[in-house]
């Protein structure tokens, strides 16, 4: 806002020193041909003509202003006259041997050609200010007014009536003095504007105008006659928003308007949450002052007409900017037609429809036939509705979805090929845990059910991420749902869910809340539900895998299912560890803990191999013989048998409960050195911590 | 296309609720399942999301009067109505009888209504359906909201055919004009189907 004002600014005071420039060279030229040197008149006559001829311009002139700054822009134009006698003067001076005083005299009235020039250049630097007493629309608008009578204005233009055309309906037509009341503005106004009536009904001059003949027909999806007398164009393809039209400039408001055309007027205030908040210096109350008619924009019919069957009306900014002052814009408006372009003002259709007159779009078509009908008695007889089915009093209901077994099957039911976004159910495989040897049919069934339908209630929770198939399974007694991209293997992903599922289990004294396993291939999201078994979800390795975490942890919440329950009485075997130092043997130690900075004030400890068990490299502010019994487990767990070749190299374990993290990650060094790295502690940014981890783990390789 | 089934006397046809999204379709087959007896009605099925938007789509299949010698049943299904699940629709105007059109009166939902209406008649040219000869009727729901479009101006949007088709004011929620838009549909998928005219070609 500030640059547009000091570019106003600049600009204007770029047009007064060119102009001041101008006259004062012309003189001094003038004066060098020695043109007009004989000329003389008496000096009262020379020193009266200036306040003589501005005062009487001003009355003339400017007449819709107060008397007051009429004469002030009198007496400010015979300053600026005299100003421009003391450049010519200097410039005089220095072009022609004479002295300041000598050619002060010549500018003043000796030579009488320059005050003639001064005379005639003052008005044009007034120009520069003009904005400062009347918009340039409004200053020109009364100049046209007072050329000719609104009478003599000539007709509108013959309208083609073959095809819309959509040229003329674009080009913004000058509203006529009637509709568009050129009055004073904010800038000038001191008392407020009348008000604005919304209940007020559409003018008479307005609503019973004549429909213009090229008025394209709304469009319809059987062709018929049109009930408006004209004849009809054709009905264009399609309604499409109007595309802005270039806005005539500013000094081609000099044509002649064409004759007055019926308007509707919107309120500004309904529309004004529309506008872009930093398109304009002023607040919308004082906007809304400023508009060409206060507190009302005003559309032309024509504009409406062909967009009323869409339901929506939208105007092109470029229709309703000459509405608004220049200087209300927080940028030129050239620069405001580039930033806008493209943006539509939505019309609220109550007041559009209330304002065309009906017999415009309204349509009388024939009713159908249905005498036919009356043959068939009516096929249903409804009895009074039974109330609702209450909402089950659980404290965390499931989602909004009912699920039931469809009756016998119908014959013409449409059964989805591809739903596209709805989980589907994978081909039933062996389950690969060993089933019970003797297992109750009828309960496997109810369990079976059970498994479906928490499936499809988890399902809906992961929709946004596209399509998965699901398949369940029980390993361990506990169903497994297991949630993947029909782009993706299932099978290894399975395995390592199933894997990961125990390893929870094993870990629950730490409360696992949820676990996201990351190969150079997929990322594989586990998400404990406590009693009802664990939800499995995977994604490329590229893919969303925060959306992931988070939609997993939300549906299984949503199916009300108990997050994680630590399993009392069992501890995490801790490891004994023992601090480490960078020098000590263990090069780049303390750059990887500063890199893991990120989890807090970490302190880095070593945990020894001890047989098959790997060495840990532990960062964490506390329990670090936990973390690395932890990793331990980890290793035991998911690096040991890894299925490499399916799912790419196992790059992180990241286990989090509440704010906290633990990212175990597997290294590859030097034989006899540990084997993998554990971070843990509160983390605030998760994708952060997961970076950290990765170049801690490349220094601590590069050892 | 009704499906006959000449060995258990059964016809069924399939009636669609088709309209922009939140207009009130779910409704109408609630409430029609709630209202009718439980001899006349199956199982509604309803699929949707946790804020009640329709994910895939509704259906109850109800059973009518008999007609000539055959038990009418009819199978109500509901479209999901926002704009990305086109494909579903298509999937489920295959074989389509009747539609009933779900408009929301308000002001506000109006262009939702013309996009929607538009997109059920390029829909059912996919299938060789014109909505000039598939049995359909408008309903305008919700008129018992504040900001509601004058019923002539909604006539103007939506049925403005060569032929004016039954249209009625509706409040779903309340059953206001849901029996009425479903009898209606009904009887004029059974005009299609067993109406003189069809006779007479018979």
């Amino acid at each position: 806002m500030a640059r547009h004002r000091t570019r106003v600014r600049l600009s204007r005071a770029l047009r007064v020193v060119a102009v001041a420039g101008a006259a004062a060279a012309a003189t001094t030229v003038l004066f060098e041909a020695e043109l007009g040197r004989g000329l003389a008149m008496p000096s009262w006559k020379v020193a009266t003509a200036p306040p003589v001829l501005y005062l009487a311009l001003a009355l003339v002139g400017l007449r819709r202003l107060p008397l007051d700054r009429r004469i002030g822009w009198a007496l400010a134009a015979c300053g600026v006259n005299v100003a421009l006698a003391l450049a010519s003067a200097f410039t005089l001076s220095l072009a022609h041997p004479m002295s300041l005083e000598g050619a002060l005299l010549r500018a003043l009235w000796t030579y009488l050609p320059a005050p003639i020039v001064h005379l005639v250049a003052a008005p044009v630097v007034m120009l520069a200010w003009r904005s400062r007493l009347v918009p340039v629309r409004t200053a020109l608008r009364v100049e046209w007014m007072g050329s000719a009578p609104p009478a003599a204005r000539p007709p509108d233009p013959a309208l083609s009536a073959a095809a819309p055309n959509w040229d003329a309906v674009l080009r913004l037509s000058p509203l006529s003095a009637r509709t568009a009341r050129p009055g004073p503005t904010s800038f000038e106004r001191a008392g407020h504007p009348r008000p604005v009536e919304l209940s007020e009904p559409a003018q008479p001059a307005v609503a019973v105008l004549e429909l213009p003949n090229d008025v394209p027909e709304p469009i319809a999806f059987t062709p018929q006659p049109p009930s408006v007398p004209p004849p009809a164009p054709p009905p264009p393809p399609a309604v499409e928003l109007p595309a802005p039209a270039p806005r005539p400039p500013s000094v081609a408001t000099h044509q002649p308007p064409v004759a007055d055309e019926p308007v509707v007027r919107i309120t500004f205030a309904r529309v004004a949450a529309q506008l872009p908040p930093t398109a304009f210096l002023l607040p919308p109350e004082r906007l809304a002052e400023s508009l060409r008619e206060p507190h009302v924009l005003l559309v032309p019919q024509r504009l409406i007409l062909p967009q009323l069957g869409e339901g929506a009306v939208e105007i092109a900014w470029t229709l309703i900017e000459d509405q608004f002052p220049e200087l209300a814009f927080a940028a030129p408006p050239a620069e405001m037609r580039q930033r806008l372009a493209g943006w539509g003002l939505s019309l609220p259709m109550d007041e559009v429809v209330r304002q065309v007159p009906t017999e415009l779009w309204r349509r009388e078509a024939p009713a159908a036939d249905l005498s036919e009908i009356g043959q068939f008695p009516a096929p249903f007889n409804p009895g009074p509705p039974m109330p609702e089915a209450p909402v089950a009093a659980e404290p965390s209901p499931p989602p909004a979805m009912t699920i039931a077994e469809p009756s016998p099957p119908a014959p013409v039911a449409v059964a989805p090929d591809e739903p596209p976004v709805v989980a589907v159910p994978a081909p039933p495989v062996a389950d690969r845990t060993p089933a019970p040897a003797v297992a109750a049919p009828v309960a496997a069934t109810l369990e079976t059910e059970e498994s479906e339908a928490l499936a499809r209630a988890l399902a809906l929770g992961l929709t946004p991420l596209g399509a998965f198939d699901w398949r369940t399974r029980r390993p361990g007694g506990r169903p497994l749902v297991c949630f993947v991209p029909p782009t993706l293997v299932r099978e290894p992903i399975d395995a390592l869910a199933a894997r990961a599922a125990a390893l929870i289990e094993r870990l629950a004294p730490w409360v696992v809340e949820q676990m996201t396993i990351r190969t150079s291939r997929v990322a594989c999201v586990l998400t404990p539900l406590g009693s009802r078994g664990c939800l499995v979800a995977a994604v490329r390795r590229n893919g969303p895998v925060a959306m992931l975490e988070l939609l997993s942890a939300r549906a299984g919440r949503a199916t009300g299912a108990v997050m994680a329950i630590a399993a009392p009485g069992v501890a995490l075997s801790a490891v004994t560890t023992a601090p480490a130092q960078g020098g000590s043997g263990h090069r780049r130690l303390g750059e990887a803990a500063r890199a893991l900075a990120v989890f807090g004030a970490v302190t880095s400890s070593v945990a020894g191999a001890a047989g098959a068990a790997p060495g840990v490299y532990v960062f964490a502010e506390r329990d670090s013989g936990v973390l690395a019994g932890m990793a331990r487990a980890v290793h035991e767990a998911l690096v040991t048998g890894h299925d490499e070749a399916a799912l790419g190299r196992l790059e992180s374990i990241e286990l989090r409960r509440g704010r906290e993290r633990a990212v175990v990650r597997p290294l590859r060094g030097q034989p006899g050195a540990p084997a993998m790295l554990a971070a843990a502690g509160q983390v605030a940014l998760a994708g952060r911590a997961h970076r950290a981890v990765a170049r801690a783990a490349a220094l601590l390789e590069a050892r | 296309m009704s499906i006959i089934n000449y060995a258990a006397r059964v016809i069924n046809f399939k009636v669609v609720y088709y309209g922009p999204g939140l207009a009130g379709k779910t409704a109408n087959l609630q409430y029609i399942h709630r209202c009718l007896p439980e001899d006349n009605k199956g199982k509604m099925i309803s699929l949707a999301t946790g804020d009640d938007r329709t994910l895939f789509f509704d259906f109850l299949p109800v059973s009518a009067t008999g007609v000539r010698g055959f038990t009418t049943r009819f199978q109500l299904y509901t479209v999901p109505g926002q704009t990305h699940y086109n494909m579903t629709r298509k999937l489920v105007l295959r074989g389509v009888d009747g539609v009933v059109f779900v408009a929301d009166s308000q002001w506000d939902r109006l262009r939702d209504a013309v996009e929607s209406f538009r997109n059920l008649d390029d829909n059912l040219k996919e299938y060789g359906l014109a909505l000039a000869t598939t049995p359909h009727v408008i309903q305008y729901n919700k008129r018992d909201l504040g900001a509601v479009a004058p019923l002539d101006y909604l006539e103007y949007l939506l049925n403005r055919g060569a032929r004016r088709v039954p249209a009625f004011e509706a409040v779903a929620v309340d059953g206001t004009g849901v029996f009425d838009t479903l009898n209606t549909v009904s009887r004029m998928v059974l005009v299609k189907e067993f109406g003189q005219t069809q006779e007479a070609r018979a």
